[in-house]
């Protein structure tokens, strides 16, 4: 399933944001989400556009905690499939077809506490990125169940890297849920109010 | 200046056209400021076809990638039609003019980041829709400029590229390339269904409108 975020940003949008050394900011989860994972930050244009499929990787990083501001680095991935357990032993994922439904299963077997998460490979306004999407901590030798979302929020944030853990997304971010029945969805920037809204000719709600 | 071109296939040529998959497809020539060949306009012809253009540009900015087969998405483009002379900064996701540049060449600068390509867009109207697509792009490194100059020149061609503003990796040498000036605005191209090519009927200075060809 592909999906697409178009956001449209006017003059005065650009020159607001600008101003305030401000970014976009998108990441999983809506504003109840905390921690968060950054999943883009960008400059914005005119018109920007976001697509990405719900195809996902496994990845482990090297942290011992969902600390704000650290920059999840994953140091082992592995094309993941929904309703598998894969198990982290020597850097290694190796995945048996046994786990939660519409889930990830993870068992870790590294020797210490690592963060597990998913990666989603995704295109911004042309450019392809591969960035983590969420992350939990995961303790050696317990397992942890990680679950797919097409729910997404846009808002602005300070310039930083994609991938960035956040204390959480704000309260003003806008959120949607993407499904096979909403796949493309326009937003706008209203620099009024700083924050971003659905276009008027779209359904899904924020 | 205002130009045309016209162009007439036989029913034999859009049958083949067709079963193939195939489009007209036009590109324009440039003496600066063109890394990359870029279908300016792609379409499924009739038997007759107009196509009108003016000399009169927008400059835009993308991040898609220059290479083959991309469909370039215009990210921000200048609100007002440029003029030569002119340098047009990119920054703060849009473009801001000021006099200053090559007096014969429309001039863009990169005071974004690097990444950036830059290009003209240039209004068609086919067959009496009006569309709007790159028609070239080079990448412009930050606090680097390009100067676009381009000319009246169409490349004619088929491909099987279905979109405006798709980048191509060259322009097959078999392709027919009409000089437009202002003494021969306007040019009568015809299709050959034996070698699948385009050729010159002629350049007249007269518009014709789509009636009038119909008639021929």
């Amino acid at each position: 399933m592909q999906y697409q975020l178009m956001i449209e940003v006017t003059s005065e949008g650009l020159t607001a944001i600008y101003a305030a050394g401000l970014a976009i900011g998108i990441a999983q989860g809506s504003p109840s989400t905390a921690p968060a994972v950054l999943w883009l930050a960008f400059e914005p244009f005119r018109h920007n556009v976001i697509q990405w499929s719900d195809s996902r990787l496994l990845y482990a990083a090297n942290l011992i905690a969902l600390q704000p501001g650290l920059v999840i680095e994953p140091v082992a991935q592995v094309e993941a499939a929904a309703g598998w357990t894969y198990t982290l032993e020597q850097g290694v994922f190796t995945g048996t077809p046994t786990g939660p439904a519409d889930a990830y299963g993870v068992l870790n077997l590294q020797g210490s506490t690592v963060v597990i998460g998913l990666e989603g490979q995704v295109l911004v306004s042309g450019n392809a990125m591969l960035v983590p999407m969420n992350a939990t901590v995961v303790l050696n030798v317990m397992e942890a169940v990680v679950t797919p979302s097409e729910t997404i929020s846009v808002f602005l944030v300070p310039p930083c890297a994609n991938g960035t853990i956040l204390d959480s997304i704000p309260a003003g971010a806008v959120t949607i849920q993407f499904s096979n029945q909403t796949p493309a969805v326009t937003i706008v920037f209203d620099p009024a109010a700083m924050r971003f809204r659905l276009a008027a000719h779209d359904s899904a709600g924020d | 200046m205002q130009y045309q071109l016209n162009i007439a296939f036989d029913d034999e040529g859009l049958e083949q056209i067709y079963g193939a998959a195939q489009t007209v497809t036009l590109v324009r020539s440039f003496t600066s400021g063109a890394d990359s060949y870029v279908a300016w306009v792609t379409f499924q012809p009739f038997e007759n076809n107009i196509i009108t253009w003016t000399e009169s540009y927008y400059i835009y900015a993308t991040t898609y990638p220059l290479q083959a087969g991309t469909s370039l998405v215009i990210l921000s483009q200048t609100q007002e039609v440029v003029q030569q002379g002119w340098t047009y900064a990119l920054e703060n996701g849009m473009f801001v003019g000021a006099a200053g540049g090559a007096s014969n060449a429309y001039s863009a600068e990169n005071q974004q980041y690097n990444g950036i390509n830059f290009g003209l867009v240039e209004e068609a109207v086919i067959n009496g829709v009006t569309t709007s697509a790159p028609i070239n792009g080079v990448a412009v490194l930050v606090n680097q400029a390009a100067a676009f100059v381009p000319l009246e020149n169409v490349a004619v061609f088929l491909s099987s590229y279905s979109k405006n503003g798709v980048v191509l990796s060259s322009v097959p040498s078999n392709a027919l390339v009409v000089t437009f000036t202002t003494e021969t605005p306007v040019a009568n191209v015809s299709f050959n269904d034996d070698t699948n090519t385009f050729y010159l009927a002629g350049t007249t200075v007269q518009f014709a409108s789509q009636a009038d060809i119909a008639l021929r």
